[in-house]
């Protein structure tokens, strides 16, 4: 009698070579961030910045249903609590990073109570009016350190924070940031948590009869993309110095982009948004400096982006990474689908819906 | 200007926030859709107003005649081009598609109309006032009050006394049985577009003759007309305009007793404070 | 020329095939059941016939003509009127609405609101109330109500007794040959099979997506119905 062992299986070859290449890609990045060149540097970190934004609203629009356009909401709120902390107590601005994105945490409960009542649209509209909320409460507070809505700057004398140290530095905690943010994305969906998204995703009442507690989920995974995009602001703006809240709490430079991005890329793909986030970077980055070749003016360089996003939510719903998973159903970096090894036979799951 | 003046200002421009939430409020009500391009529609059709004044001459309200028809040709269009497809998929698809067209849209507009402010002339109407003992009272912002409630109450009879209307209650209530009578619902999502675009699109202009107005306004109008909704309850019209009301009185009191904030943040922690206590509105259904 | 005319039909419900190769005939002024378990793929043939569920394979024709190309509201106003299972009436409308509704396409015959509130007499002083406060019966006549306003040719009822007392179905069935007067030709689909039986002249018995038995109910034994109906005697 012969008896065929059956495990789960969730690495694959291409996604053990895929995920090689990703690693050598970081660490180039990480030789590039350690050099002098501060353009180079500053190109890390905006990418980054948007690696991690892009993967956190993916992991809310894509994963929990959550379509938020108040995202800016927590980069604003990053931001400034990391000018508290650096300017008002005499932090290390580095070392503030921490408990920017810890505030933007704690200010994600009493959003979530709020926002949660709303469904679909009206929860990303909802969100949004948050946001504005926050950005003009900013605003009014006009005493030090944050200055109302003229804005203030984070205080760097040269002393203190060389500036070859501080694009080093920064651009070394951005690539951290996004090699963390897009692990922890993809680790918590390889969890017990990821399963019961991708229950709820399918199919919301079912998920609900078997036990997955919807809500906690979704405030759970709401809480980690606050955590994350707070994060994301404060960095930003480690490089950037100069604050002002209709910047940092702008729904046009942080959360249009943001959607953009993801929907290129692959909603409801762990690979998508980063894939999105550099190549919109990239593409972006070309088109809009003055000689290249293909040039638009910022007015046209954002009608293409609408319209690109208008077309591919219209025609090209998985976006990007979806179609070339359609294609090649193997291909995946980040190993969160889990095959059935049945003997010689392999059962997968869910190819149909994505590597979800 | 004194409280009972602030009343009054505040109910009037409720008039308006309601105009603003009427197409909203349609486009959920028949296609569970948010259009997030809502309030930039607005906007379009106050430059196509002042670009009409400008070629042709006269004062805006004749162009209300023009853009009345053309928002409604432009709501079929883009139900035909862009909407079908959104009805009944993923939110997350609607709400990319219409904040990429929402982006078009306000770009659009600053190619060929700049950033710079515009403003509609209506004359002396916009400064004409009656006056009631203390009480002022804008004859603007009345016509414009009674502009909305017209446009509201024609809706309400539309809605409830037409052969049409009870077919756009009946694809609101379950769209496969609607169809099951016979009632072909892209029609009928067509018609609720045109009326949103056409409404929007009146308000957009009389917005424009009451202060001047941006490419980039259109964000802003959004978000007064979806609390305006909310804060009156989904699924009712006059909800909606009760919504409209109670969000001009919480701006025009709040900046009246605190001069130094913006008025819209009055409107928006209102919105916050109904959501956390009646999150069904304060006059709405509690859906079954 | 039968009036509708189903000839080697699949259909799917979702991913799964409900339908194989299915072929049933309706000639006008008939009424025709059709009965099975649960699953047999029953209310899918209802849905195929009304245009919810797209017919793949085969043709379904509706006097003659290809109903294929012809979406839903076209089919209803050819007069083909499906009684939905689950009733489906429209909770924000009046029982009145509903019925008005139902007139949507303005066929002309017998039936007005005054015909149909006169064969439901349980409506008539229903008519101004919200016909979300209907009972079940209640909404069971008005869903064949609002159906006959449309003056169909062919109505289809899909379930009619599902969840409602014995009395109620017993009234809702005594109004079928006042329909059959009017010449309206009927499709029932029914789990009671007695109820199908005793109101149909021709039935068919669906299992798994085919018909598994046809003809005449008094020509039909009980231990034939039964194991086309259970599929006992389906050869290994």
């Amino acid at each position: 009698m012969i008896r065929t062992q059956n495990h789960v299986q969730r690495a694959t070859g291409t996604s053990k070579l895929l995920g090689g290449l990703a690693a050598l890609l970081v660490a180039w990045l990480a030789v590039l961030a350690t050099g002098d060149v501060a353009s180079t540097q500053t190109k890390i970190v905006e990418m980054c910045v948007f690696v991690v934004l892009a993967s956190m609203w993916n992991l809310l629009a894509g994963y929990t249903g959550l379509v938020s356009i108040g995202q800016q909401a927590f980069v604003g709120i990053g931001t400034y609590a990391l000018v508290v902390f650096a300017n008002g107590y005499d932090q290390d601005i580095y070392f503030s990073v921490l408990p920017a994105a810890l505030i933007a945490l704690v200010a994600a409960v009493p959003i979530a109570l709020l926002a949660f009542r709303l469904r679909g649209g009206y929860f990303a509209i909802g969100m949004w009016v948050i946001a504005e909320v926050v950005r003009l409460l900013v605003k009014q507070y006009k005493a030090d350190p944050i200055k109302g809505g003229s804005g203030t700057s984070l205080n760097v004398p040269v002393s203190l924070y060389p500036k070859v140290d501080r694009f080093q530095t920064t651009a070394l905690i951005a690539l951290a940031l996004a090699v963390v943010a897009v692990s922890v994305v993809a680790l918590l969906l390889r969890s017990r948590v990821g399963l019961s998204l991708q229950a709820v995703r399918d199919n919301e009442a079912g998920a609900a009869g078997l036990g997955v507690n919807v809500y906690r989920e979704r405030f759970f995974v709401f809480m980690i993309a606050a955590l994350f995009t707070g994060a994301a602001g404060a960095v930003w703006y480690l490089l950037k110095i100069r604050v002002q809240p209709d910047t940092a709490f702008s729904v046009g430079d942080w959360t249009a982009p943001i959607v953009v991005m993801v929907v290129i890329g692959g909603i409801g793909t762990v690979e998508g948004p980063v894939i999105g986030a550099v190549l919109w970077y990239l593409v972006r980055d070309y088109v809009t400096s003055s000689d290249s070749v293909i040039h638009f003016s910022d007015e046209w360089y954002l009608i293409y982006t609408g319209l690109i996003a208008l077309i591919v939510a219209l025609y090209a719903q998985r976006g990007l990474w979806g179609a070339l998973q359609d294609r090649f159903p193997r291909l995946q970096v980040f190993p969160i689908q889990r095959r059935l090894v049945v003997g010689d036979e392999v059962a997968v799951r869910g190819e149909d819906e994505g590597n979800g | 200007m004194n409280w009972l003046n602030a009343v009054v200002a505040g109910v009037l421009v409720g008039g308006l926030y309601a105009l603003y939430a009427t197409g909203l409020s349609v486009s959920f009500g028949v296609m569970r859709l948010v259009n997030l391009a809502h309030g930039d529609l607005a906007v379009m059709a106050a430059f196509l107003s002042s670009t009409l004044v400008l070629s042709a001459g006269g004062s805006p309200f004749w162009t209300i005649l023009v853009l009345l028809p053309v928002g409604f040709l432009v709501g079929l269009a883009l139900q035909r081009v862009v909407f079908d497809r959104l009805v009944g998929v993923d939110p997350a698809f609607q709400i990319v598609a219409t904040f990429g067209l929402s982006i078009v849209i306000q770009n659009a507009l600053l190619r060929v109309y700049s950033a710079d402010r515009r403003a509609l002339d209506v004359g002396k109407l916009k400064v004409d006032s009656v006056s009631i003992g203390d009480l002022s009272i804008g004859v603007f912002p009345l016509l414009r009050f009674l502009v909305a409630v017209a446009v509201l109450v024609s809706l309400s009879l539309f809605l409830g006394r037409t052969k049409l209307g009870r077919a756009f209650r009946a694809t609101s209530d379950d769209p496969v049985a609607a169809r099951l009578m016979g009632i072909n619902n892209r029609t009928i999502y067509m018609v609720a577009t045109g009326i949103a675009v056409s409404t929007v699109f009146l308000a957009g202009v009389f917005n424009g003759a009451q202060t001047n107005f941006a490419t980039s306004d259109g964000p802003g109008l959004l978000i007064f007309a979806f609390e305006a909704v909310i804060i009156g309850g989904l699924g009712s019209l006059w909800g909606t305009l009760a919504g409209g009301i109670v969000l001009g009185l919480a701006q025009t009191l709040g900046a009246e007793q605190f001069t130094d904030w913006p008025s819209q943040l009055f409107g928006h922690v209102l919105f916050l404070v109904v959501l956390a206590v009646r999150p069904n509105g304060l006059f709405g259904r509690v859906e079954a | 020329m039968a009036l509708l005319d189903v000839e080697v039909v699949d259909a799917f419900y979702g991913d799964f095939q409900a339908l194989f190769q299915l072929s049933l005939a309706v000639d006008e002024g008939q009424a025709v059941a059709v009965i099975g378990a649960n699953g047999a793929g029953k209310s899918t043939l209802m849905k195929a016939i009304a245009g919810i569920v797209p017919a793949r394979g085969g043709r379904i024709s509706f006097d003659g003509i290809d109903l294929g190309p012809r979406s839903v509201h076209h089919r209803v106003a050819d007069g083909i009127s499906l009684v939905p299972e689950g009733r489906r009436i429209f909770p924000s409308l009046t029982v009145e609405e509903n019925l008005l509704v139902g007139a949507y396409r303005g066929r002309p015959g017998p039936w007005t609101l005054t015909k149909v509130l006169e064969t439901f007499p349980l409506l008539q002083r229903l008519a101004t109330r919200s016909a979300a406060r209907l009972s079940g019966g209640e909404q069971q006549a008005l869903a064949i109500g609002r159906a006959l306003m449309n003056n169909p040719r062919l109505l289809l009822l899909d379930e009619v007794s599902l969840g409602l007392a014995p009395t109620v179905v017993k009234d809702l069935y005594a109004s079928l040959p006042a329909i059959r007067e009017q010449g309206t030709t009927l499709l029932i689909v029914e789990q009671d099979v007695t109820r199908a039986l005793t109101a149909a002249d021709i039935a068919y018995c669906l299992l798994e997506g085919r018909v598994s038995l046809s003809g005449r109910p008094a020509e039909l034994s009980r231990p034939a119905i039964a194991a086309a109906y259970f599929g006992t005697e389906v050869s290994q």
